[in-house]
């Protein structure tokens, strides 16, 4: 059943009644069972909900009631999204035991469509990661090789849908954070238009990048996931499109550090397009290399704003301590980790009235820059095509130089600074390792994303292929 | 260059302390992030560009201003790390 579980496909064989809710929740229950001792996805499993919510799915078909395209499909969700009632960590010890009053707007039409949760994904600690290595509740192994991560922040989320343990993952990218770990595990990830899908009940380090996005096994299961996460317009109406004619360009900044079979890969996929009938042409985006210094300043300063609520008073850890302002540090430093800290600080000395001129307010003025960069070459060019990382995955057991690892997201990162949408579909392997594109397009122009996206799928079919584990 | 006295007030104004055994590290990797930065930097005219905050030009969306029911005090005490007569309760303030 799990063989082929792409989200089109099981919404058939629950409308035909050829399997049950039930019997596909349990399956999925069963695989992530047998596979946690590995890949360790999952920091919290709902069995009991889950089953209960697939029993309510089932009694809908069996009353000849018509189910919408989630309904009875196995999601995960990232575990700095809320969900009312089931325990929310971020992936931190500050949050080991939090259990949130409310629900996220995006779990929320999630179920509405009849979605069944059935876990809560593991993710670098408040999404602070490109490795998914840096969580309370231990790493993350990829599933293709479990020598090597998965990517981050939301490295469990790709992993588990590539590991066939759920069908649809929610992770959260507010530079990378769904397009790298999709790229690394053979699934497509994306991150919409800014605002698009609501990030009200999402814990945010970095409010003014931060954006939820669907990972799915294939192109279509993201559309569908899509249409449901923006209670918006259905985007399945974009695929299969005649692509002959989509102006499409490849920065060049963008392949200059591309080890070589990422760029043999790209090159491939960029002549089946051709093939295809799109216009391919060569392009730059001047300011591309100064965006991670952007990127890391703007994040940390807002991540320093915004965990300041983290104070062990309403809720979360709370350490031991004599008088108020002991207990606020004390619970800060024992409830965040080492990584996280050193970024909170770094973002500290990033607005100090010492810095703030030459670094945040530089910051900010490079993501103008890289806004315009793509405010010229969209004038020109329908999409632009990337690699989605400039390497296959590295192995975990690698020295963890914190800037190189970071570095891992620089091609996505200029896509949260300005806003835009971007997705990353696999396009072959790197010895066993996957390796993906990123197509990126204006505002609104998820579209045109999908169109392009499923066009290559066709002939790339990348979801045949069946994960190591 | 940020100096270890310097690391160590950014860390008391973020309400952190740096045990003595991760000092020399997070100095290190602090200081390697600012020469990345400023590296960045180095070769951009940036004197008369103006910053981005916000990448959306939408301003004050209001919602109507109505009054909305609020969280049952019990819920909102559930996730109290410690709590006393209907608030929340925190150590003493003074320092001794």
């Amino acid at each position: 059943m799990l063989n082929d579980a792409r989200i089109g496909r099981l919404h058939e064989l629950l409308e035909s009644r050829q399997i049950s809710a039930e019997e596909l929740i349990t399956a999925v229950l069963e695989r992530i069972s047998t596979l946690e001792t590995t890949l360790n996805a999952f920091i919290t499993i709902t069995p009991e909900q889950a089953l209960a919510d697939a029993q309510t799915v089932d009694a809908s078909i069996a009353r000849g009631e018509a189910i919408g395209p989630l309904a009875g499909i196995p999601v995960a969700l990232k575990d700095n999204i809320c969900t009312e009632g089931v325990r929310t960590t971020c992936g931190s010890r500050m949050l080991e035991h939090y259990v949130p009053p409310f629900s996220a707007v995006a779990y929320e039409r999630l179920r509405q469509a009849g979605a069944v949760l059935v876990g809560k994904s593991n993710m670098d600690e408040f999404a602070t990661g490109t490795t998914n290595k840096n969580s309370f509740f231990g790493a993350t192994a990829n599933p293709w090789s479990p020598d090597h991560i998965p990517g981050g922040s939301s490295g469990a989320s790709a992993a588990s849908v590539a590991a066939r343990q759920v069908c649809l993952s929610i992770g959260s990218d507010a530079g990378g954070s769904v397009r790298v770990p999709a790229a690394h595990c053979g699934v497509v990830g994306l991150k919409p238009t800014y605002g698009l899908i609501p990030t009200d009940g999402l814990a945010e380090c970095a409010p003014s990048l931060e954006h939820l996005g669907p990972l799915t096994l294939d192109v279509t299961g993201c559309a569908l996931a899509l249409q449901v996460l923006t209670a918006g317009e259905d985007y399945t109406a974009y695929l299969g499109r005649d692509i002959r004619g989509l102006r499409i360009g490849i920065p060049q900044e963008y392949l200059e550090q591309a080890d070589p079979q990422v760029r043999s890969l790209f090159d491939s996929a960029v002549q089946m397009l051709t093939g295809l009938g799109a216009e391919v042409e060569e392009t730059s985006l001047p300011h591309t290399q100064s965006a991670p210094a952007s990127y890391f300043t703007i994040s940390a300063a807002e991540a320093f704003s915004n965990l300041s609520n983290f104070d062990g008073v309403r809720f979360g850890h709370r350490a031991e301590a004599r008088h108020l302002h002991e207990m606020y540090r004390k619970t800060r430093t024992e409830g965040f980790g080492p990584d996280l800290r050193r970024r909170l600080i770094f973002g500290t000395l990033a607005l100090s009235a010492d810095h703030y001129e030459e670094y945040y307010l530089n910051a900010q003025k490079i993501r103008t820059l890289v806004c315009r960069d793509f405010d010229q070459a969209f004038s020109k060019f329908d999409l632009l095509l990337t690699p989605t990382v400039p390497t296959p995955p590295p192995a975990a057991s690698l020295g963890q130089d914190e800037l190189e690892m970071r570095l891992q997201g620089r091609y996505a990162m200029p896509a949260n600074l300005a806003g835009i949408p971007a997705l990353s579909l696999p396009i072959g392997f790197a010895g066993e390792l996957p390796v993906g594109l990123q197509l990126l397009a204006p505002s609104l122009g998820e579209g045109t994303l999908l169109s392009a996206a499923y066009a290559l799928e066709q002939l790339v079919g990348f979801y045949r292929h069946a994960s190591k584990i | 260059m940020i100096g270890v006295d310097e690391m160590l007030q950014a860390a008391e104004a973020a309400r952190l302390e740096i045990p003595n055994d991760e000092a020399g590290g997070f100095l290190t990797e602090i200081n390697r992030m600012f020469a990345f930065v400023k590296e960045s930097c180095a070769n951009l005219d940036l004197g008369d560009v103006p910053p981005t905050a916000y990448i959306q030009p939408r301003m004050n969306v209001f919602r109507p201003d109505e009054p909305q029911g609020s969280l049952p005090l019990e819920i909102a005490l559930a996730n109290a790390p410690d709590e006393d007569e209907r608030c929340f309760k925190v150590p003493r303030i003074m320092e001794e």
